[in-house]
């Protein structure tokens, strides 16, 4: 069976990730910032590890392009060559990995004589996405985020596809979405600020549901118009507002979904998100909400609400857009 | 062709353009013009017109056009490692080193032939703007030569520029520029590395460290072959 295989591997961010991959899903929960993209990029072999070894049947995809050609990738970032249209640019791929176009446009739903350059960010995902899906025998997959975009079909037709090449090939799959792990399936592993947990996980820890019912204090410039978007999502069980200190805590059943809810609540009620703290008396909990689960459920819901929303990490991060 | 080099030579046209090739060509052209009407002023005899004609080939055409345009050219193309792994075709599979030539082959070519056009135009208006007795016609031989050298010159920068993007990035090219225009105009020893000393040399100019004028072709032939390989093993295939 292919496999693919990394040790120590280290470039910005990844701190000597060693993971083997020899069959089956594989699912690399962790924010880009936590380097989900370089992962797949370096496995889909675009760049070369600054250190450690990376290879896919021994050969290292980056040097080998026979190699690559029997990778399926999606990247975190998909540049495409001007000048062409999406027929133009699909016609010589036919030849290098056996694809169908006429299958590719018949998923994408794209104008096959739409211009490259004239496609918005989602729709070349979308375009390297169904070219991934639609490889016709792949050693290895490599996808990122590939349930970020879509609607409700085009991800149940994702997640079907990505069943069936986790059947006969590798597949790995870096997301920042705690729901769309436990989605995907097969083995969990985390990437936290470069460091990838040593051991696939079954399933996802308690952090994402916290002991049941989540709570998360919230800080906001204009709490009032927060207070009023939040009470129309239906994901929010519970709220409070502490007038004094400005302080709302919204209850919910999952982190995720939750998180979700006050990133469309911000983006709803146009106000910039101060802080965003759980509350939890377990201190388990607790810990696995502060090492990376929650920060990635804040980047799945910054990535779906897809505006302008600041959130601050509640561990003394940075500022994120 | 090579699957590989045809794509490589059809991405750096879709990424030269049209428009940025045309603008090009025409402000060489404006400034080929501009300065052989300076210089047609000052002819007076058979031997002033012979020297505006090795200004207008050494100076515009080779000492100004072709490092520029192969400078500006490797700046639109792009060449940064980061940009070649990532480039779409290699991605899926493509050999990305006979990718990367077919990008530099045809900036070179596209350098080499409007340098050719460029030295051809400056014989030419040499031969006009003298007067009819003072015999400059244009000959053949001297246009074939003007082209080859031409063709050579631009492989030559190329491939440094190529190289030279590849290794230190944007900085890389320009300091090669600079070290070119410095290094390049001298006489010595140091010259021996840039391509503009080879080019003076097989335009009629004084040579580094006294060489042959086959000795300029070979050298600027060795210029290509190093920055060539340098380039090619930087990149993983």
């Amino acid at each position: 069976m292919s496999g693919l295989v990394l040790e120590r591997v280290w470039s910005t961010p990844l701190a000597g990730v060693s993971l083997e991959l020899r069959g089956g899903i594989g699912v690399v929960v962790g924010d880009e910032t936590d380097g989900t993209g370089e992962l797949a990029c370096i496995c889909a072999g675009v760049r070369a590890p600054r250190r450690g070894r990376v290879a896919l049947d021994d050969r290292a995809p980056f040097a080998s392009p026979a190699t690559r050609r029997s990778i399926a990738s999606l990247l975190p970032d998909e540049t495409l060559p001007p000048g062409l249209d999406v027929r133009g640019w699909l016609a010589p791929l036919e030849g290098l990995l056996g694809i169908s176009a006429a299958t590719v446009l018949d998923d994408t739903k794209l104008e096959p004589t739409r211009a490259l350059a004239g496609l918005t960010s989602a729709e070349r995902r979308t375009l390297a996405l169904a070219i991934a899906l639609a490889h016709p025998s792949p050693r290895l997959v490599v996808l990122h985020d590939p349930l970020a975009s879509g609607d409700a079909d085009v991800r149940q037709r994702t997640l079907a596809r990505i069943a069936d090449l986790g059947r006969g090939s590798a597949v790995l799959v870096t997301t920042p979405s705690l729901a769309d792990a436990r989605r995907l399936g097969g083995s969990v592993y985390q990437l936290d600020r470069g460091l990838l947990s040593p051991a696939p996980q079954a399933a996802w820890p308690g952090g994402s549901s916290a002991g049941g019912a989540v709570v998360i204090d919230i800080e906001a410039d204009e709490p009032r118009a927060l207070l009023a978007a939040l009470a129309l999502a239906p994901t929010v069980i519970e709220l409070r507002f502490d007038e004094t200190h400005g302080l709302i805590s919204a209850r919910g059943a999952e982190l995720e979904p939750l998180a979700n809810a006050i990133a469309r609540a911000a983006v709803d009620a146009r106000t910039t998100l101060r802080l965003l703290r759980p509350q939890t008396d377990d201190l388990d909990a607790a810990r696995a909400l502060h090492t990376g689960s929650l920060h990635a459920a804040y980047a799945a819901a910054r990535n779906r609400a897809q505006s302008g929303v600041i959130v601050r990490p509640p561990q003394g991060g940075s500022n994120e857009r | 062709m090579n699957a590989d080099f045809r794509e490589g030579v059809l991405d750096a046209r879709r990424a030269l353009g049209a428009v940025w090739s045309g603008t090009v060509a025409t402000a060489s052209l404006l400034l080929l013009a501009a300065v052989g009407v300076l210089e047609g002023q000052a002819i007076g005899s058979g031997t002033s017109a012979r020297h505006v004609q090795l200004r207008l080939l050494a100076g515009v055409a080779f000492g100004l056009v072709l490092p520029l345009v192969a400078f500006a050219a490797s700046a639109r193309v792009g060449g940064r490692l980061r940009d070649l792994m990532t480039m779409s075709w290699a991605r899926y599979g493509g050999n990305r080193r006979v990718f990367a030539l077919g990008r530099v082959a045809l900036v070179a070519l596209g350098g080499g032939a409007l340098t050719a056009s460029i030295g051809v135009l400056a014989l030419w208006l040499g031969s006009a703007t003298a007067a009819p007795t003072l015999e400059l016609p244009p000959s053949w031989v001297n246009l074939l030569t003007v082209t080859w050298v031409a063709l050579l010159g631009a492989a030559s920068y190329t491939t440094a520029f190529s190289a030279a993007h590849l290794y230190a990035g944007n900085a890389g090219r320009v300091l090669f520029l600079i070290a070119d225009w410095l290094l390049g105009s001298s006489t010595g020893a140091l010259a021996l590395p840039w391509p503009r000393a080879h080019l003076r040399t097989l335009l009629g100019g004084t040579a580094p460290l006294s060489l042959e004028t086959h000795d300029a072709a070979l050298c600027l032939l060795a210029i290509t072959i190093v920055a060539t390989f340098l380039y090619t093993r930087r990149l993983p295939a």
